[in-house]
């Protein structure tokens, strides 16, 4: 679907753009192959939201393996991402015990495997549900002290200024105190664990 | 607190790649040798690994949101590219035209059918822009949301005067003196954690020296369901009891006992206690041994050691019903204590009070 672009940007400079972050990489990448996997999944009873949400997640999957240097593809980005896509769906799809889709869609061109990518995937999604369960749980303000830390990106002097700590130091025994709620939570742990002793 | 706190900035610096060669080689023979901060660094990388997964999911969906929403609103990219397909489809019909009638005719239909599926298209991607529009209406919502709940600064400089309060519904309801906000309208509720919170006054009652306060945050919660629960008995003479408060920055554990159910010279609203207190202390709950309270600190007889009176939790409760319908009574309605041990108990008790600090307008 190369062909929607102006230009074509091979795959190798398109992937490492996206790996730096770069939301042209992305703006590509959604005009390329947005249409295939839309066009595939309204084909596979899904509907616009469907197409877009396993577009998302399918991008995000790239996103990440981009980032991680761990994207050595031996087929094209498209057939990639399709296949991503499309492995999303089924799953989804089986999910919800909607109909067996497998006869509905089997004249997909080429697919490479993409298992262990989507069980990554979803391994770190139901941490993300699991994560955003437990910071409801430790409320405020540890919600979102922890939050402007480690997913804004805020540095610590940012973070004592918002929240009124009258120095670093107290913010950083704060976020120490809520990480260390959080991850009781996250761990089913009791309280008293052995990171409140002092043997090491 | 410094050791866990070191143990887990070196944990931190470790899992960020943070560490020289040395002190990594140092601290990874560590590790080794410590299954307990062994698997400390193995559930840090693990929470880590969720967070940047949480960053690189929110970047990719706000990301393609922004493009989705921006390329289907684009209503004439859509209508160009639709009569880019209708001319190529035309072109086609017109050279079979010229090579055979029948033949064009059928051309045409054949360029209808998929000038026709085009059409159904738009009207699905139309559908994808309502819902568009409904996503951006929904962040706006969230935007405004979160300026609303900016919360406001903790002033400057020290605070006039500081007590003692403690929760009664998770949401933030407070009770603590009468004494303590009056003539005050800047006050702020520092939660175990230490931060501080906007608070208002909802409701006094000044000759029982009560008053209840409400955090102003929206979203303002405590992380758990309150444990205790607010008893309407009164607790009979001699009944030992105990109290948390705030006499200095830290918690203050002290316990006694009910020497007298009336009050300085025989208040009947309030009860004598043997128990130390000391300012800053106003406002503290009094717990009996199953964990309801029966009480609130409210003055001490200058003159003695160890004597402190207590208003009786009856014109606490007589003050809730006063208050707006958010209020629910129910959440200091039963007591999860009763079956823990003392130090389960106040550990328990403990994140529910709070400072009170009031400040000069």
């Amino acid at each position: 679907m190369g062909s929607n672009s102006q230009f074509n940007m091979s795959d190798e400079s398109l992937i490492s753009s996206l790996a730096c972050g770069d939301t042209k990489a992305v703006q590509y990448i959604y005009k390329s192959f947005y249409p295939t996997i839309e066009k595939m999944v309204f084909k596979m009873n899904g509907s616009v939201d469907d197409a877009y949400d396993i577009f998302q997640d399918s991008v995000t999957i790239v996103y990440e393996k981009a980032k991680a240097d761990d994207l050595h593809l031996s087929c094209q980005l498209s057939t990639y991402i399709v296949s991503v896509a499309k492995n999303l769906w089924l799953k989804k799809l089986s999910k919800n015990k909607r109909q067996s889709v497998s006869v509905l869609y089997d004249d997909m061109e080429e697919s490479v495997a993409v298992d262990s990518d989507i069980s990554h995937f979803h391994e770190f999604e139901n941490n993300v549900t699991k994560l955003q369960d437990c910071f409801i749980k430790i409320g405020e303000p540890c919600n979102t002290l922890l939050k402007a830390f480690y997913v804004d990106n805020k540095s610590m002097q940012e973070i004592a200024i918002n929240f009124g700590y009258t120095n670093t130091d107290n913010a950083k025994t704060q976020k120490y105190k809520c990480l260390n709620r959080l991850r009781k939570l996250f761990f089913n742990k009791n309280e008293n664990e052995f990171l409140n002793e002092r043997t090491y | 607190m410094n050791g866990p706190i070191n143990t887990y900035e070196l944990i931190e610096k470790y899992c960020l790649d943070l560490m020289d060669d040395r002190e990594k080689l140092f601290y990874e023979m560590e590790i080794e040798k410590n299954p307990a901060l062994k698997s400390a660094v193995h559930e840090h990388k693990t929470l880590m690994l969720s967070f940047e997964h949480m960053q690189d999911r929110d970047f990719i969906h706000s990301t393609l949101d922004h493009i989705h929403s921006s390329s289907r609103s684009n209503t004439d990219a859509v209508l160009n590219q639709l009569k880019l397909h209708v001319n190529k489809y035309w072109k086609t019909a017109s050279v079979a035209a010229s090579v055979a009638f029948m033949a064009s005719i059928l051309t045409f239909m054949v360029a209808r059918s998929v000038y026709q599926r085009d059409n159904r298209n738009s009207v699905i991607q139309l559908k994808g822009y309502i819902n568009n529009i409904e996503k951006e209406q929904k962040k706006i919502n969230n935007e405004i949301a979160k300026v609303k709940k900016k919360v406001a600064p903790v002033p400057e400089g020290p605070s006039k005067y500081t007590g003692t309060s403690f929760a009664l519904t998770q949401n933030g309801y407070i009770v603590t003196n009468f004494h303590v906000v009056d003539g005050y309208s800047k006050i702020f509720t520092f939660t175990a954690d230490n931060v501080g919170h906007q608070t208002e006054v909802v409701v006094t009652d000044a000759e029982n020296d009560l008053a209840i306060l409400k955090i102003t945050e929206s979203d303002f919660k405590f992380g758990a369901k309150i444990p205790y629960s607010v008893k309407k008995s009164n607790p009979s003479i001699a009944q030992r009891i105990y109290s948390l408060g705030f006499p200095k920055e830290d918690i203050v554990y002290n316990e006694g006992y009910i020497s007298s159910t009336t009050g300085f010279e025989g208040d009947s609203s309030h009860y004598q206690l043997e128990l130390p207190s000391s300012s800053g202390m106003s406002g503290s709950p009094i717990v009996d041994e199953s964990g309801n309270i029966v009480g609130i600190i409210s003055d001490k007889l200058s003159q003695s050691e160890g004597i402190t009176f207590a208003i009786k939790s009856k014109a606490l409760l007589n003050l809730i019903k006063k208050l707006p319908k958010d209020f629910n009574s129910n959440e200091i309605a039963s007591n999860q204590l009763k079956a823990d041990s003392r130090s389960t108990q106040v550990k328990k008790i403990q994140p529910f009070v709070c400072v009170v600090k009031v400040y000069n307008d």
